[in-house]
């Protein structure tokens, strides 16, 4: 009696614990990727993103050649907004915000410097700045695009 | 001499009767821009199928051939207290949507016949503002006030809070599939002070240029994407590059309340008396329409 009451219990709970863990399933960056992304980034991105990914100062604005700032990075940025194709390309090769009074990239592009790996390897280490609810929606819309038509678009020119 | 009398009286009688009919009906059949309610034009589109205006006031919807200036009322549900816009959707002549706080947002599939809602995701119903993607035909963006702007990528069936929107907010905005974007394109925003722009993935509001006052009416040219029209108390004004820099169009009617560029390029804008308007091309004329 007591024996098929305990067993009713765990497989109560069981079933418990693998329901919580299907609804409320995290994005949990792949932490073999982590600290490799994280070092490129202090080596690559850090000199103008901030070594805490924090952004230039008055990035919302333009400076004073007319041209963006570095935005941060983190959970108070907008990298999260982007699929990992959007950010695969600006980080390979580049972008320009198209109202910078200069001609200058906005963006640099690193496709001369970091290997495929090694960007997905700094979009990981970005992914662990996020909030679970920004790692969610990024991976959403990185389903929904996994290839950006209009980028593909400007960057094919 | 009497009976004579009194048959003329009756036949007097019965001829201004006939007139006074003849006045009311014809009174009764055209409906003026007074007879309607608060008479101002809320919101346009149009359908590039049928090459019919969409024109929206509070409480009255009409399709209208803009080949023949005839207007068809679209009856409206119950549901429906006052409208706040209405987006034709391109590519699909009998699909309209619209926005009203109450019922939310709304599409018909049939031009107006039968109307359901589309509110699923949705914090609430208070929809003051909606717009649909430039060249994405089941993509909308809606306006609940104090909630933000929400998007829906499969025509309405359900919502995603996309951001708060920028300051000073009011309901009206435009998408744009100018190039440079991150994304797909550019969203225009209305607010109490100039326009404020951000690519539509929604990562950064900025004041486009130094356009300054309340914004009343937004729209773009899809011919030319980085044509931007926006409407203030000085007039219609209009921007060749995305929202830096401004110039009024020369005899712009007043108090324009809503803007809409077609797929050829005809600048259209309603006014707060219900008044429609249709600039020339390649003049500085502009043509008051469908005779209100």
């Amino acid at each position: 009696m007591a024996f098929r009451m305990w067993l009713r219990l765990c497989i109560g709970l069981l079933s418990i614990l693998s329901l919580t863990s299907y609804a409320s399933e995290t994005v949990s960056p792949d932490i073999s990727l982590l600290d490799a992304g994280r070092e490129i980034y202090q080596q690559r991105c850090a000199v103008c993103h901030g070594a805490d990914a924090e952004g230039a100062p008055d990035w919302q604005k333009p400076n004073q050649r007319g041209d963006m700032p570095a935005p941060p990075h983190g959970s108070e940025g907008h990298t999260w907004r982007h699929s990992d194709a959007m950010l695969q390309q600006m980080i390979s090769q580049g972008w320009r915000d198209p109202f910078n009074k200069t001609e200058r990239l906005t963006m640099p592009a690193f496709q001369k410097v970091l290997a495929p790996q090694e960007t997905a390897a700094v979009i990981t280490y970005l992914k662990s700045l996020w909030t679970e609810e920004q790692r969610q929606y990024q991976q959403q819309e990185s389903k929904a695009r996994p290839r950006n038509p209009a980028q593909s678009q400007l960057l094919d020119k | 001499m009497k009976l004579v009398q009194f048959r003329k009286l009756l036949r007097g009688y019965k001829a201004v009767n006939l007139l006074i009919s003849i006045l009311f009906l014809y009174s009764s059949s055209v409906v003026s821009a007074a007879d309607l309610a608060d008479g101002k034009v809320v919101s346009l589109s149009h359908n590039p199928a049928s090459s019919d205006l969409i024109v929206a006031y509070p409480q009255a919807l009409y399709q209208l051939d803009t080949q023949t200036q005839q207007r068809v009322s679209v009856a409206l549900p119950a549901t429906v207290e006052r409208i706040t816009a209405v987006v034709a959707q391109a590519g699909n002549p009998g699909v309209i949507y619209l926005a009203a706080p109450g019922a939310g947002v709304l599409r018909s599939t049939d031009g107006g016949k039968n109307w359901e809602p589309r509110n699923e995701g949705l914090p609430g119903k208070a929809v003051t503002g909606l717009i649909g993607h430039a060249n994405q035909p089941d993509t909308l963006y809606a306006v609940i006030s104090d909630a933000g702007i929400f998007r829906s990528e499969n025509a309405g069936g359900d919502w995603q809070l996309m951001d708060g929107g920028p300051e000073n907010m009011t309901d009206i905005m435009v998408h744009s599939d100018m190039p440079g974007s991150m994304q797909t394109g550019w969203v225009f925003a209305a607010t109490r002070t100039g326009v404020a722009r951000s690519m539509d993935c929604f990562c950064l509001w900025r004041e486009a240029g130094a356009l300054v006052g309340e914004i009343t009416g937004l729209t773009y040219n899809p011919k030319q994407p980085a044509h931007i029209y926006a409407a203030t108390v000085e007039g219609v004004f209009r921007s060749q590059d995305g929202g830096e820099n401004w110039a009024l169009v020369e005899g712009s009617p007043p108090e324009v309340t809503a803007l809409f560029v077609t797929i050829s390029g005809q600048l259209y804008a309603g006014t707060r008396s219900g008044e429609l308007f249709k600039k020339a091309h390649q003049t500085k004329r502009w043509q008051q329409f469908d005779g209100f």
